[in-house]
């Protein structure tokens, strides 16, 4: 094992959630855990490349399986010794340490140490004996808290036993971890063996540099989202023949209607495929009650996220676009009922979005052919509900720790989310200006034009999310 | 051989550094270009998964091909992001099957330019004969006018250059830029004709190649067209090249056709006006428009002098015959020359200018728009991946084998020993804990369960050890302070409804006080029967272990076989050290004694140490158990939920 390469052996006790660390460190959520003990039977590597060149390994063991025995073998060892590899040649055929030794490899070969634990539980004999066999290896050597729960009694008195024997001790749950934990970990690694730092400094820029990369292909993917739903419409061509009353042309409306949704639906799983895909994610169970589970066209979507009317009036004004759909909103959808009566080549989509229609219906008669077109979507409030989910989907996928799919998402002691700081969603807490600059994309994006404010908005968009991953602003997550 | 070898190959290198080096942007690569970035784009958005792919191909080219020549230590800037782009195109086209290279759009629109310009120049060379021979109609009754001649093919020349020049300068100002946005002729006219002609050229290679290959290559129609507005100047100025190609062409007619109307016809050439203008004013101006020829060709041959001017004054009273025949021909050179001068070269400087802006625009593109961020940041943000190694097939948890030979008679019972006096059934370093606890009494069997039974459990070992050694409970000074089983254990006698109770270490620690004892017995009694005999700790180490052990050995039994009670914390899942233990006690009490091991959930309250343990914990148990294949083993909650609502 190359000693410059900085290798962090994971250890702790089976079930004590080292693979879920592995995974949310590494973004490997294709690493198998299982809430049930014992999954890791073998140590398996996880070496970080840059170029094809590895800066940093992680190695995945076993839970330790005889620590008693481990701590008294040592005991009973002169020190000065490698114990670690004086171990594992004397225990390497006992097929009952074959999971100790698979533990004690990476160690014997001069790995650093992590000690997974969770410190939510008291500590019991069994994490004494591994502290204090651990110390006797003489590694450099870090402990972090994987709490499991939200218990959080026994903290001070874990902290006290490992600062006695670790280098550095720190918090840092698999589970919930964001970016910039992940990055506090990794820095804070540089702290257990000085020799690391070089590799450690240049992994991290790596990833910070990666994160941005994301950031900005997330970004492409939501104003392509944006393009694509304010250009999408619906046509369908009937013979005249075919169209006996008013009936017709509703039962017609009706299945434009469900048609645009169910296209601009697609559009949007499209490109959540596309953001989970630039943050790694393939495993990915977000909470029945979040936003993002709900029907884009549902009314809570509708009432939480996007601007509130008031912004949404001015915010249209000032683009000089939508202004129908605007004045609508503005006066509560008292002129829509009106508006509706005004021929048969108006439509709308009741009950969605508010007072206001969706888009609206064009029907155009040729050559004994009507020509029924439903869209592009004409709601102002639309394009802005659509960017806060896209914008929440981007925060739920950058702060999804990869190591969650371990998690008991039903245990009733389980570690909660961050706590709700923002009622509303991201697009309602810009300010008028830069509702505006959105406005105008819109507007733009509607009629298929180049939009000067496109670099703007990218702007806008982009540090949402990088203020999100460093948890500059809070990330929605009760959304 | 081999240092001729390595020259020659160090001569290559050179060259294609050099070809390297000499790498621009030219009209038809912004095309090109355009095109990859929009593949990529195309391929990231319907298949995601492809990300990846695209950034290790990106980044292999500019670590392998790319950054050897452009460096890296400026990357970022424009002039590095200009060389690496452009490098990346080429080595993007090179990876092209070569008969699918001819067909990019890129190389379309480079044969459409060339089309249309040469189309360009042709027409220009015919309308300049046309115009030319138009001018120099000569019937023989009148001259030729020389001012119409200088009128339409200098002077409307010069204007034409004049504004063209003025335009491009001005271009900025809002004033030029509103009169000019909607009448553009390039832009009206020229640049759909280089698409068009593009496409043209695109449909006729293709009719050419193979059948499998237009089928390729199909998609690529109709991509001829660069972002213009992404490139300004360098987008738009090559419109302008034709345009200069067909002023060229209209001179060189121009010219051609005069000097072979000179040369085969006797042309007369005179000049009138209504005005008085004398002879000197016209000669004046005359010099003036020779002066840049007349330092070579002076007066008589590139400028008519005084004599001749007068001479070809056109008055509408005089007859022809009465001009100086040679006076008559001293215009030819001097309009020929006029037309070289003003119309030819402004318009080759004009071209020569629109190809160096042209290159200069080229050279400095930015390429700091979004689509070409896209390549960029693939091939310099260093690749991160996370890659995993697998260590082969692990083998499951060790279960550990029965013990053997087992230590105890197995069903045969054997008499009870004579009855052990309960002082002398506690350990003798129990005393501090002894006292508050007394130690276990053979009970009468009809005492009833329900009794208070607190009292009764004695302190384990490891309490007695605790008192020696409360801190450090993994070190030796614990082992030491439980190793003396011999002075510990006399032989415990076992009536027919007790047991003997071994408690894990971290569940005896947090038993403090007398009631969870009553609590423990008496979950203990609900779950089995027993009373509780004597008691041991357990996992803390070999010495404890031992000591446990020795309890069971030397314990005698009313009614065999023997039965042990084992109470473990099941919040942590069982290791093959648990598992070891369980068979360790097999083996000391007999293949069919009743062992029963009850878990506890984790104490989050100090009140209750013993709390009911988990489903999820307690089927993880089970498994292990039942792979030990222990039948007289059972395992159990030792509370459940209802009890912890019971109390």
């Amino acid at each position: 094992m190359d000693a410059q390469i900085p290798t962090l052996a994971i250890v702790g006790h089976p079930n004590a959630g080292k693979s879920s660390v592995v995974a949310t460190l590494t973004e490997n959520d294709r690493i198998a855990i299982d809430k049930r003990a014992g999954t890791t039977t073998r140590s398996d590597q996880y070496p970080v490349e840059i170029d094809g060149k590895t800066v940093l390994r992680f190695i995945d063991t076993p839970g330790f399986q005889n620590p008693t025995d481990i701590l008294e073998w040592f005991q009973q060892h002169p020190s000065g010794t490698d114990l670690a590899r004086a171990f594992l040649e004397a225990h390497q055929h006992d097929r009952l340490y074959s999971h100790d030794c698979a533990l004690m490899k990476p160690i014997a070969d001069g790995a650093g140490i992590i000690l997974v634990i969770d410190g939510s539980k008291r500590i019991k004999e069994k994490d004494r004996t591994e502290m204090e066999l651990l110390r006797l290896t003489g590694r450099p050597r870090m402990a972090i808290f994987n709490n499991l729960s939200a218990n959080d009694k026994y903290i001070t008195a874990w902290q006290d036993a490992l600062n006695k024997s670790f280098n550095s001790v720190r918090a840092f749950n698999a589970h919930r971890a964001t970016y910039a934990e992940r990055i506090a970990l990794l820095n804070a690694l540089k702290a257990i063996d000085q020799r690391w730092e070089p590799m450690l400094d240049e992994t991290v820029r790596a990833f910070e540099r990666d994160w941005r990369r994301r950031i900005e292909q997330s970004v492409t993917s939501i104003l392509e989202l944006l393009r694509q739903a304010l250009t999408f419409k619906v046509v369908k061509l009937v013979k005249t023949n075919e169209l006996d009353s008013d009936h017709d042309r509703e039962r017609i409306r009706h299945h434009l209607t469900e048609s645009l949704q169910e296209g601009l639906r697609k559009l949007e799983h499209q490109t959540q495929a596309e953001i989970r895909e630039h943050f790694k994610h393939h495993v990915w169970n977000v909470s029945p009650s979040s936003l993002l589970v709900k029907d884009l066209f549902s009314d809570e979507v509708e009432r939480r996220l996007g601007l509130n009317r008031h912004q949404t009036v001015l915010a249209s004004a000032a683009a000089g676009a939508a202004t129908g759909g605007a004045i609508d909103l503005g006066v509560g959808g008292l002129s829509f009922g009106a508006g509706t009566l005004i021929g048969a080549g108006i439509g709308s989509v009741l009950g969605v979005l508010g007072t206001s229609k969706l888009a609206k219906l064009d029907i155009k008669r040729t050559l004994g052919v009507e020509r029924f077109t439903l869209g592009p979507v004409s709601n102002p409030r639309f394009p802005f509900i659509l960017l806060d989910r896209s914008i929440l989907y981007s925060a739920r996928a950058m702060n999804w720790a990869h190591g969650r799919q371990g998690a008991d998402e039903s245990a009733p002691n389980r570690v909660p989310d961050q706590a709700a700081k923002v009622p509303q969603g991201f697009t309602e807490a810009l300010d008028s200006e830069d509702h505006k600059v959105l406005a105008k994309f819109f507007d733009a994006a509607r009629k298929g034009r180049d939009c000067p404010q496109e670099p703007q908005v990218r702007e806008i968009i982009r540090s949402i999310l990088q203020d999100v991953s460093n948890d500059k602003i809070d990330s929605r997550a009760h959304l | 051989m081999e240092s001729s070898l390595r020259r020659l190959a160090s001569l290559f290198q050179g060259a294609r550094n050099r070809k390297a080096r000499a790498l621009r942007w030219r009209v038809p690569d912004l095309i090109d270009f355009d095109y990859y970035v929009d593949e990529d784009e195309r391929l990231l958005h319907e298949q995601p998964t492809q990300r990846k792919h695209l950034a290790d191909r990106d980044r292999q080219l500019y670590k392998d091909q790319i950054a050897p020549i452009v460096g890296e230590d400026d990357a970022h800037t424009t002039k590095h992001r200009n060389r690496a782009l452009r490098r990346w195109l080429e080595l993007r086209r090179e990876q092209e099957d070569p008969a699918v290279a001819e067909l990019l759009p890129g190389q379309a629109f480079a044969r459409a330019q060339r089309l249309v310009a040469t189309a360009m120049g042709v027409l220009g060379f015919l309308a300049g004969i046309g115009v030319a021979s138009t001018l120099l109609h000569y019937e023989g009754d009148y001259p030729v006018n020389v001012s119409w001649y200088l009128f339409w093919l200098v002077l409307l020349q010069l204007i034409l250059v004049g504004s063209t020049i003025g335009l491009w300068y001005g271009r900025r100002s809002r004033l030029v830029k509103g009169a000019t946005q909607d009448l553009s002729l390039i832009g009206q006219l020229l640049r759909p004709l280089f698409s068009r002609a593009a496409r043209w050229i695109q449909k006729q290679r293709l009719t050419h190649v193979a059948p499998e290959l237009r089928e390729r290559t199909r998609a690529r129609q109709g991509l001829v067209q660069a972002n213009y507005a992404l490139y300004g100047p360098a987008s738009y100025l090559p419109v302008l090249v034709p345009a200069q190609v067909f002023g060229i062409g209209f001179n060189i007619g121009a010219i051609l056709m005069s000097m072979a109307l000179i040369w085969f016809v006797d042309l007369g050439f005179g000049w009138g006006s209504a005005m008085n203008v004398s002879a000197e004013t016209i000669q004046g101006v005359v010099r003036v428009i020779a002066l840049p020829w007349s330092w070579l060709f002076g007066e008589g041959v590139g400028v008519p002098t005084l004599q001749e001017i007068a001479g070809t004054r056109i008055s509408l009273k005089d007859s022809l015959a009465q001009f100086n025949a040679d006076h008559l021909r001293s215009w030819r050179w001097f309009l020929v020359l006029a037309v070289f001068t003003y119309g030819l070269l402004p318009r080759i400087l004009l071209l020569g200018l629109s190809a160096f802006k042209q290159w200069r625009a080229l050279a400095a593109l930015p390429f700091t728009h979004q689509r070409a961020q896209a390549p960029y940041a693939r091939m310099i943000t260093p690749s991160i991946e996370t890659r995993t190694i697998r260590a082969g097939a692990g083998t499951e948890m060790p279960i550990p084998a029965p013990f053997m030979p087992l230590t105890r008679p197995t069903s045969a019972p054997r008499p009870p020993r004579a009855p052990v006096a309960p002082a002398s059934a506690a350990p003798p370093k129990a005393d501090a804990a002894a006292h508050a606890s007394p130690p276990p009494v053979a009970k009468t069997p009809a005492e009833p369960i329900e009794a208070p039974v607190a009292p009764q459990i004695p302190p384990p070992a490891k309490l007695q050890a605790k008192a020696q050694a409360p801190e450090a409970p993994t070190d030796s000074s614990q082992a030491s302070a439980a190793s003396e089983p011999e002075a510990s254990i006399q032989g415990v006698s076992v009536d027919a409804d007790a047991c003997i109770l071994l408690l894990h270490i971290d569940v005896a620690d947090l038993l403090e006080d007398q009631d969870h004892h009553a609590r423990l017995q008496q979950l203990l009694r609900a779950q089995t029967g027993w009373r509780v005999a004597a008691a041991a700790t357990y996992g803390g180490g070999r010495a404890m272990t031992e000591q446990a052990i020795e309890m069971i050995d030397h314990a005698t039994w009313s009614a065999p076989p023997a039965r042990i009670a084992l109470i473990q914390d099941g919040s942590q899942p069982p290791i093959t050290e648990n598992l070891r233990f369980l068979r360790l006690v097999r083996s000391a009490a007999g293949e069919q004694a009743q062992m029963l091991l009850a878990l506890t959930g984790d104490s989050e309250d100090e009140e209750d140490p013993l709390p009911p343990l988990s489903e999820f914990d307690f089927a993880d148990w089970l498994r292990k158990i039942e792979q030990m294949g222990d039948p007289y083993l059972r395992l159990v909650m030792l509370a459940t939920a209802e009890d912890d609502e019971d109390r």
